[in-house]
């Protein structure tokens, strides 16, 4: 009886060495300490329980000792536990705190970003665009019975290539950064885009909404319409659908978006497929956003996606031009 | 036919000069002035009256919307063509909605310049085709709009049509053997009709309620 008490005194006695010696890596924490000195109480409780086997006569003594002991302990324990509460709490707001500011960093790079699509779309729009234009006007205006032969073959090479360079200079200053998206907003950007596709003439593309012409703040517009425009295009490319349904619905400052295609569907949980589909690109979007997208494959054929988010809406404009 | 005074109104100076040169050379130009933005032209057509003014859309300080409107309502018989990079029905929209007789991109060929010049002096409307193929196309896919068709007389449903055509009040009524005045009256009567406030805007009606095709 006597030696398994010894030896949970020393057992204790180790504890609250641990503990108190831990202190310091805990950089003085206050729940810490007062766990540490509960630990060194309960020890000297022990070694109270042992002074009956030597000293039989001070019983009555110790047994109040004790007790006061008892109470301590249990006070230390309870405002060391409080205290951890305490610590719990200011670790969860240091934790959200680190999760807001990853997110406005990734806001603020996908801003920069847009800002600079932006700037550059503009220049070569309307930077170079109006000095082919001009090319290709002066070139046509060029008296053609007047040039035979070889110098014929010359300017006409030089009109096909003007006519070219201005298709493609359209379509690179349209994919860096739609002017339309800036001008007139998400329902327009989005008209003119699915107008594209549909001149492919592959897929029937059925487009409601009840936004309008609401404005959203531009981060969102344009979030959203490079988002959706990923959608058309893992249906384009990889769901051989012939029908995609897309519907953007707008209810007490929430936007709901729900695209469907019926094509041959993907598999969720096929990280190499999702991948390439650019899917993490749309969730980092959306949470930039602080918005939910959600992937689901339809049986039998098809898939799914539906996007949820708040939204602040900026006055109903009309555009700007 | 006298020579024509053109006033260019856009912020890009290379294009404004090229075009210049280009329709300087046409024997039926006599002066060609130029604006840099929207703001100069105001100024400048207090001034000089040009026979027809080519306007730029996106634009510093006042863009092409809000000059073309602001010139109508000093000048109504003031003739503007928009020449623009844009395409897209919204400014096209606009721009009709502005009051403009007209509208070119400037991509275009010279020959549809020319084309486009001429059409409007004789008071005609010049749309290019790019844009008007856009339109029918986007309206092709959306059912008819639902409001009611308003009710036009045969012979108003014809002067539409040709007033699609481009053909002017002097046109129709030449091919249609009545007198300019009765022309002039039917087209007012389509535009309280239709709530359309020009020719241009009466042309979208009728592409928008599929009366004509293109």
């Amino acid at each position: 009886m006597k030696a398994a008490l010894i030896i949970s005194i020393v057992f204790q006695l180790i504890a609250a060495f641990i503990a108190l010696g831990l202190t310091k890596q805990t950089k003085f924490n206050i729940s810490w300490i007062f766990i540490s000195i509960a630990f060194l109480l309960i020890a000297l409780r022990g070694i109270l329980d042992l002074v009956p086997f030597y000293y039989k006569e001070v019983q009555a003594e110790i047994y109040l000792i004790y007790r006061l002991l008892e109470i301590l302990i249990a006070a230390l324990l309870l405002a060391g536990v409080l205290f951890i509460k305490q610590l719990f709490k200011s670790l969860k707001r240091i934790d959200d705190f680190r999760r807001e500011s990853e997110n406005r960093v990734l806001q603020a790079i996908m801003q920069t970003e847009e800002k600079e699509r932006r700037q550059l779309a503009k220049d070569l729009h309307d930077g170079i665009g109006p000095l082919l234009s001009n090319i290709k006007m002066s070139v046509s205006a060029l008296d053609k019975s007047q040039i035979t032969g070889f110098n014929r073959t010359v300017i006409d090479n030089i009109s096909s290539l003007i006519n070219e360079s201005i298709t493609s200079l359209k379509y690179t200053s349209n994919n860096l950064s739609p002017h339309i998206l800036e001008s007139f907003g998400l329902t327009s950007a989005i008209n003119s885009f699915i107008e594209n596709i549909t001149r492919l003439g592959k897929i029937e593309i059925t487009f409601s909404s009840n936004i309008e012409n609401t404005r959203f703040e531009s981060q969102v517009e344009t979030n959203l319409y490079r988002i959706i425009c990923e959608l058309f295009q893992n249906t384009v490319k990889h769901a051989s659908a012939t029908n995609v349904s897309l519907l953007i619905h707008s209810h007490e400052n929430r936007l709901i978006i729900q695209y469907f295609d019926d094509g041959i569907g993907f598999n969720p949980d096929d990280g190499f497929q999702m991948s390439g589909m650019g899917i993490s690109n749309m969730h980092s979007r959306l949470k930039a956003l602080n918005g939910d997208i959600e992937f689901k494959r339809i049986r039998p054929n098809g898939m799914m996606t539906s996007i949820v988010l708040k939204t602040k809406t900026k006055t109903a404009s009309h555009g700007k031009a | 036919m006298e020579k024509l005074n053109l006033l260019i109104v856009d912020d890009h100076k290379l294009f404004r000069e090229g075009l210049k040169i280009l329709l300087k050379n046409l024997e039926e130009v006599n002066e060609v002035w130029e604006a840099s933005d929207g703001e100069v032209f105001l100024s400048m057509i207090k001034t000089c009256r040009p026979d027809l003014v080519l306007m730029d859309i996106e634009m510093p300080k006042v863009n092409g919307i809000e000059a073309t409107s602001k010139a109508l309502e000093l000048f109504p018989d003031l003739k503007i063509l928009a020449l623009s990079m844009y395409g897209d029905e919204e400014y096209f929209q606009k721009m009709v909605d502005a009051g403009v007789c007209g509208f070119l991109l400037k991509n275009s060929e010279f020959s549809e310049v020319k084309k486009a010049i001429n059409a409007v002096v004789q008071g005609n409307n010049y749309f290019t085709e790019e844009i008007l193929y856009r339109l029918v196309n986007r309206f092709k896919s959306k059912p008819v709009q639902a409001e009611p068709l308003i009710a036009l007389s045969d012979r108003e449903l014809e002067v539409l049509l040709l007033i699609c055509k481009g053909l002017s009040n002097q046109e129709i009524a030449d091919q249609l053997f009545i007198s300019k005045r009765t022309v002039d009256h039917h087209r007012a009567s389509l535009l309280t009709k239709t709530n359309t406030r020009n020719a241009a805007s009466l042309v979208i009606y009728a592409i928008k309620h599929k009366m004509i095709e293109v």
